[in-house]
């Protein structure tokens, strides 16, 4: 049975509720567990099928499924490099769930703190010792810091305009997922838009397949590894790769984007990940949702 | 569809065989889905939940004995992915529910004048979430205390007293607004 996770202090609702007798009384529990809820709350608490959604999302939670455990299985490099081998083609998102069994050290906002600490501390010293030394010295040292950055993005498989494109500040990886996430946001206002057609132009599919390459790129770095973007970009990728598989001897294939961008709420989501980004700005590519 | 016998889909899926995980999945995704459902409260939140819950349980298999119906194993895995989540998804929302709130997928709609299905919804959504979860496996799923007990690693009084607590904060939230004939 798999209750290792299971907490008990999910069944107290507070101290003074702990401390009532009819609760720890056998007898008296067991005779009011005797007389069930009146037959109308019980109706009313199975009768939810307008609460519970009817069209359950069958497919697509069998084809994140499928490609969960692919990406576990080491199809796509580095997807949980940290994760350990017997549990390596378990949901990166389960792995992290159970905090209590984790080391401390392990916890990622501990060695977010411990990574700012540490650049701190080198920046200091680099201040103090190394920059009052010579101008040569500090030209080195912008030179050095500007390749690391450029190194960073580029692995992250962006081309030379996307390069010069990016803003000269924040986080190298974040920076490069709000461009592809504003870039991509316009194919799917596309698709969405062209969503009637059977099969999408030679164009498009182009297009996506490029955008799916830089969307698994980006699920590969760790510095996206939160569990909001990698949701985010996991469904991106889902609907792209649905984007590249429609063909026209198979109409139902041509409607699987349009369905799974409504059932993950895609647009909205990446439209308010990008405006996060961009405080003050109005960032509305492919118009209104 | 036909399904085969359970021994014989368990042999399948162990082997790994893509066939017996479908029908697997086919067989049990529903019933999985609206427990987690009924127990997250959110649409989005049952599926990343329902999805986790299938990773590990074809993680998994392996090591069922048979000791328990398929059904209440899986269930208990469902259980345990969806308490967990439902702790990160707490932690989460305290960091980040402005962006929730701009996202628009929040909780339900409160409305000022809700039915009695809402105020039944809000009720059980009121209860502690172990005492939520017992309700629902026993008075909606239909699950017997020792198959409780078995799933979340309780004692069997644990289960009923926390029905019995689940129905009387049920009743004392619903009687006053009980159907005529009812009431």
């Amino acid at each position: 049975m798999t209750h290792e996770h299971f907490d008990h202090d999910d069944f107290v609702h507070d101290a003074a509720e702990q401390s009532r007798p009819a609760e720890v009384t056998p007898g008296a529990s067991a005779a009011r567990d005797g007389a069930p809820l009146e037959s109308w709350m019980i109706a009313l608490a199975l009768q939810d099928t307008d609460v519970v959604p009817t069209a359950i999302p069958r497919e697509m939670m069998w084809a994140r499924i499928k490609q969960q455990r692919l990406r576990g299985n080491g199809d796509a490099p580095g997807a949980a490099p940290s994760a350990a081998p017997a549990t390596a083609h378990v949901s990166p998102a389960i792995v992290q769930r159970p905090v209590r069994q984790r080391p401390l050290g392990s916890s990622p906002w501990l060695l977010r703190v411990a990574g700012i600490a540490a650049l701190l501390m080198g920046g200091i010293g680099i201040g103090r010792f190394l920059l009052p030394s010579s101008g040569s010295s500090r030209h080195q040292l912008a030179s050095a810091a500007a390749t690391t950055r450029a190194d960073s993005i580029t692995a992250l498989g962006l081309g030379p305009e996307a390069l010069a494109a990016l803003p000269q500040s924040g986080e190298p990886a974040r920076v490069a997922m709000d461009e592809h996430l504003a870039r991509t946001v316009s194919l799917l206002v596309a698709v969405r838009n062209d969503e009637t057609k059977n099969t999408p132009g030679a164009d498009i599919s182009g297009w996506a397949r490029e955008l799916l390459g830089t969307t698994r790129l980006l699920l590969d770095e760790p510095q996206l590894g939160d569990e909001r973007t990698r949701r985010l970009l996991q469904d991106l990728e889902l609907v792209l790769a649905q984007i590249i598989q429609v063909r026209r001897s198979a109409p139902e294939t041509a409607r699987a984007p349009g369905e799974t961008m409504r059932e993950t709420n895609l647009l909205p989501r990446m439209r308010a990940a990008v405006s996060a980004s961009r405080p003050g700005e109005d960032f509305t590519p492919g118009g209104g949702l | 569809m036909t399904f085969g016998t359970e021994a014989d889909l368990i042999a399948r899926v162990q082997a790994g065989e893509p066939t017996g995980e479908r029908e697997f999945y086919d067989r049990h995704v529903d019933r999985v889905y609206r427990l987690v459902y009924r127990m997250a409260g959110r649409a989005d939140l049952a599926q990343e939940w329902t999805q986790d819950t299938f990773v590990r349980a074809f993680e998994k298999i392996g090591q069922f004995r048979g000791d328990a119906a398929l059904s209440s194993w899986l269930h208990s895995i469902a259980v345990s992915v969806t308490l967990n989540g439902l702790r990160s998804q707490k932690r989460r929302d305290g960091r980040l529910a402005p962006l929730d709130e701009a996202l628009g997928i929040g909780q339900l709609p409160q409305h000022s004048e809700p039915d009695l299905k809402d105020r039944m919804r809000c009720a059980i959504d009121a209860l502690p979430v172990g005492t939520r979860t017992v309700f629902l496996l026993h008075d909606v799923e239909g699950f017997t205390h020792e198959e409780i007990s078995a799933q979340l690693g309780v004692a069997i009084g644990t289960s009923k007293s926390q029905l019995s607590r689940a129905r009387e904060k049920l009743r004392m939230a619903l009687l006053p607004f009980a159907p005529r004939e009812t009431a």
